[in-house]
């Protein structure tokens, strides 16, 4: 367009601070563009083993037997599913079921046994029982109302409310989804906005958890946490556990998605593409400190 | 500017996602990039430093709140802004036209309706008459105008900008812009001879 080659001019000096005060008076920093609906974790959870379900009833029966992690087979994967399915539904007070409490808190490996025992067992069967248990905890959490999902339940080392157990079982469950997609050829596919935004709002905070247990120490240090696309924000995020955010000294940015699979430990620190301005190591212990999900 | 951002060829679209994100940093990016374009530009349309100043504010507010109507697929943000900023300050200068408009009637008015009284000259109130009927007939005879030529008139005589500055505001080619001013004067001269004015600059 002619028109913007015309030279530029000199604004006063001033300018740039009352153009950013009369946008942020406006819109503050955080609002999303478009806004995402507001959605529930138990929606979240709902639409998250919805699209799960749709991919294992496309799998061929060589997909069932394709290798994926912790070398098992998908419908080990599946099994594995299944048996924490299992163990959600017992800490939700719908059933009992025999845990080795020893491992309570180690995810993978209280499921091992339980996956060995089933080996055996055809796909047909390992799906048929995954999807008994999840309607059955989809059926029971879609009469569980708002305040009720802000109750404490206990899974594996948590103790928080069952809509943060729901958020991270989103991320658990949508993750093995990915590893299926891998294992088959598939591509992958991105969990909506809505679920995205979840998936963040609890990520983005578990940075200064990550931090601390990856031994680096940013106590009294803030960072802007900028993840884009749908689903995304922007955060101000304190690095050091329990402390209020301050100024930030660097901003990561960061697409959702990534940054949801880099939270989910299927994207290394050093392969996410990330924008950073200020402080580059601090950014760099950010990215190192994301991985708080392992599934 | 981000470093990785810097090294990307789509630094607009960068700084508009970020935007989306709730970003203010990009907001401001994207003003200490654009800033001086879009000053500008609104200063050279409008002939004024405090409109300009007031439609780089706009322009800028507009781009952080409706930041998911720019799509970089479809031009630059650099072109996006420009033709905000284009369509702001010819609202102003229109705007303003017409507030000067009303000025002078409600001077040439109070002129005419006190012309009788001891204070006002007679000679006095026939200038102003003359004044008043001249300007109105201009204003009439640019009202007949096609919209493309009564544009250009607007921004040449009413925003006092040059053959240059009147194409880069229109987005046109310097021969059309001069090509669109000289038919208008060619109409505007015939048509207010006819009614007997000879000088209305």
């Amino acid at each position: 367009m002619e028109l913007t080659r015309l030279p530029a001019e000199v604004p006063p000096e001033d300018l740039r601070g009352r153009v950013l005060s009369v946008a942020l008076a406006n819109r503050p920093v955080g609002s999303v563009l478009p806004e995402v609906a507001d959605l529930s974790a138990s929606e979240a959870y709902g639409r998250t083993i919805e699209v799960l379900g749709q991919l294992l009833d496309e799998l061929t029966a060589a997909e069932w037997s394709a290798p994926t992690i912790e070398g098992w087979s998908v419908k080990g994967l599946v099994t594995h599913l299944v048996a924490i399915e299992e163990y959600f539904g017992r800490q939700l007070g719908l059933w009992t079921c025999d845990i080795d409490e020893s491992l309570e808190s180690e995810h993978l490996e209280m499921t091992r046994v339980f996956v060995a025992s089933w080996s055996d067992r055809p796909a047909a069967e390992v799906l048929s029982r995954w999807r008994e248990l999840t309607t059955a905890i989809t059926t029971h959490l879609s009469s569980v109302d708002r305040s009720e999902s802000r109750r404490s339940i206990r899974f594996h080392f948590l103790e928080t409310s069952l809509s943060t157990v729901l958020i991270t079982r989103v991320f658990e469950i949508w993750t093995h989804d990915e590893d299926i997609r891998r294992a088959t050829g598939r591509p992958l596919v991105a969990p909506d906005p809505g679920r995205l935004r979840r998936m963040s709002r609890i990520a983005v905070p578990s940075v200064a958890f990550g931090m601390a247990i990856g031994g680096m120490d940013a106590s009294g240090r803030t960072a802007r946490i900028v993840l884009t696309g749908p689903g995304g924000g922007t955060w101000d995020q304190a690095l050091g556990l329990g402390e209020t955010a301050g100024r930030p000294e660097a901003i990561v940015v960061v697409d959702v998605v990534d940054y949801c699979r880099l939270a989910a430990q299927r994207i290394a620190p050093h392969e996410v593409h990330a924008a950073v301005e200020g402080d580059e190591q601090l950014a760099r212990q950010i990215l190192a400190g994301s991985g708080v999900f392992s599934a | 500017m981000p470093s990785q951002a810097a090294r990307t060829p789509d630094v607009d679209g960068a700084l508009v996602a970020r935007m989306l994100a709730g970003d203010d940093s990009a907001l401001g990016h994207a003003y200490d990039r654009y800033g001086g374009l879009v000053y500008g530009l609104a200063r050279r349309v409008t002939g004024s430093t405090a409109a300009a100043e007031e439609i780089t504010q706009e322009v800028f507010m507009q781009l952080w709140e409706r930041a998911d109507r720019f799509d970089a697929t479809k031009g630059a943000l650099r072109a996006f802004l420009g033709a905000i900023t284009h369509r702001r300050a010819v609202d102003w200068v229109r705007s303003e036209s017409r507030r000067r408009d009303r000025e002078i009637r409600t001077a040439q008015d109070a002129a005419t309706g006190s012309a009788s009284s001891s204070a006002d000259t007679a000679a006095d109130a026939s200038v102003r008459a003359s004044a008043h009927d001249t300007a109105a007939r201009v204003r009439a005879a640019v009202e007949t105008l096609p919209l493309e030529q009564r544009e250009a008139v607007v921004l040449a005589y009413f925003g006092g900008l040059t053959f240059r500055e009147v194409a880069a505001a229109l987005g046109l080619p310097e021969g059309t812009a001069k090509s669109r001013l000289r038919l208008a004067l060619t109409k505007l001269s015939t048509t207010l001879r006819a009614e007997g004015v000879t000088s209305w600059s």
